[in-house]
């Protein structure tokens, strides 16, 4: 048997169990069935199975469904609502600005406690021995003064 | 409001359980809330109201959003679980009582099985189950929210009702 007679076979089963097909072609498909026995049991397997309908058929939504998609239709009718810009249309873009956010915060953070380490370093090391020998550098003298001179010239800055 | 946004605000309290229904069928048994993926159809379609023009077509429309809807879901669901993220939507075969569970003329175990054999269809065979034997579309209708023509969905929909008496005789249902 050719594939196309099989699917035409095949549709006019559908068709017959949804009672789709009159008494005469109803007639008709059943000889054709005779000479094809794998189809014909098919044919009279799926005559047998339950009402499908039933299974799902009474299922009803629960009672406040109405309601609450009401009220999720009147927060949409507001187009420049806060709650609606917030939570609809932005919502990515704000999740992306808190990790950006989130992220130089913590890089702020990191960068002052290096910093503190630095200053605290610095100060160490001028108190030692090192920072003696570097008095005696004179570009390091010619700063130092420049620094005082710098704060005489501008007392107000004191 | 838009005529679109009106005639749907019309239609609501009628289409909502039929889109609720589809949608629970459509999902069941992969542990998604089939009242949020409503919730979530319904907003798209009234958010997309304004770029929708054949209103015959309102039903079509929606359920096509409600199958995108879902498909999207279980798309997203499977990645979640394939990366271990989602601990909360565990795949689960009884979802919820119908009110005819509690009614003891009707036939509960048949109700019972068919939902579980139901949720094991691959997604392909169990959205024309869903539109054709629960919603009762018409095959045209099914060919709009699919994409494909009408023999094709007849001739899916007999193997599809196939593999669904396998998977009842595999749960151990007996005509």
């Amino acid at each position: 048997m050719k594939p196309s007679d099989r699917t035409r076979l095949e549709i006019r089963i559908t068709e017959a169990l949804d009672g789709a097909l009159s008494p005469d072609e109803l007639y008709r498909l059943e000889s054709e069935l005779q000479d094809f026995p794998d189809l014909e049991k098919q044919y009279q397997q799926l005559k047998g199975l339950p009402d499908t309908s039933l299974a799902l058929g009474h299922i009803e939504p629960p009672a406040f469904a109405l309601g609450r998609l009401q009220s999720r239709l009147e927060t949409e009718e507001e187009p420049f609502a806060f709650a609606t810009l917030l939570g609809t249309y932005f919502r990515r873009y704000i999740l992306t600005g808190a990790t950006v956010l989130m992220i130089g915060v913590l890089s702020a953070r990191y960068y002052i406690s290096t910093n503190t380490a630095t200053s605290q370093q610095a100060s160490e090391l001028l108190s030692s021995d090192v920072g003696e020998q570097l008095a005696d550098i004179p570009e390091y003298q010619f700063l130092m003064d420049l620094g005082t001179t710098s704060t005489a010239d501008h007392p107000e800055q004191n | 409001m838009s005529d679109v946004k009106a005639r749907l605000q019309e239609l609501l309290p009628e289409v909502y359980p039929r889109i609720y229904r589809s949608v629970a069928g459509l999902t069941y048994g992969s542990g998604l809330n089939a009242e949020d993926l409503t919730q979530e159809v319904f907003l798209k379609a009234f958010r997309n109201a304004g770029s929708f023009q054949d209103e015959s077509a309102i039903y079509t429309w929606l359920y096509s959003i409600a199958r995108n809807t879902c498909h999207d879901a279980m798309r997203r669901l499977k990645i979640k679980r394939r990366l271990g993220l989602d601990r909360e939507s565990e795949p689960r075969t009884e979802q919820w009582e119908s009110p005819d569970d509690n009614d003891p003329l009707v036939d509960r175990e048949d109700h019972r099985l068919l939902r579980q054999a139901l949720g094991r269809l691959p997604g392909k065979q169990r959205e024309l189950i869903v539109f054709k034997d629960l919603q009762e579309m018409t095959y045209a209708d099914i060919g709009n929210i699919i994409g494909i023509p009408e023999g094709t969905v007849k001739s899916r929909l007999f193997k599809a009702r196939l593999m669904l008496k396998e998977e009842l005789e595999k749960l151990g249902y007996t005509p």
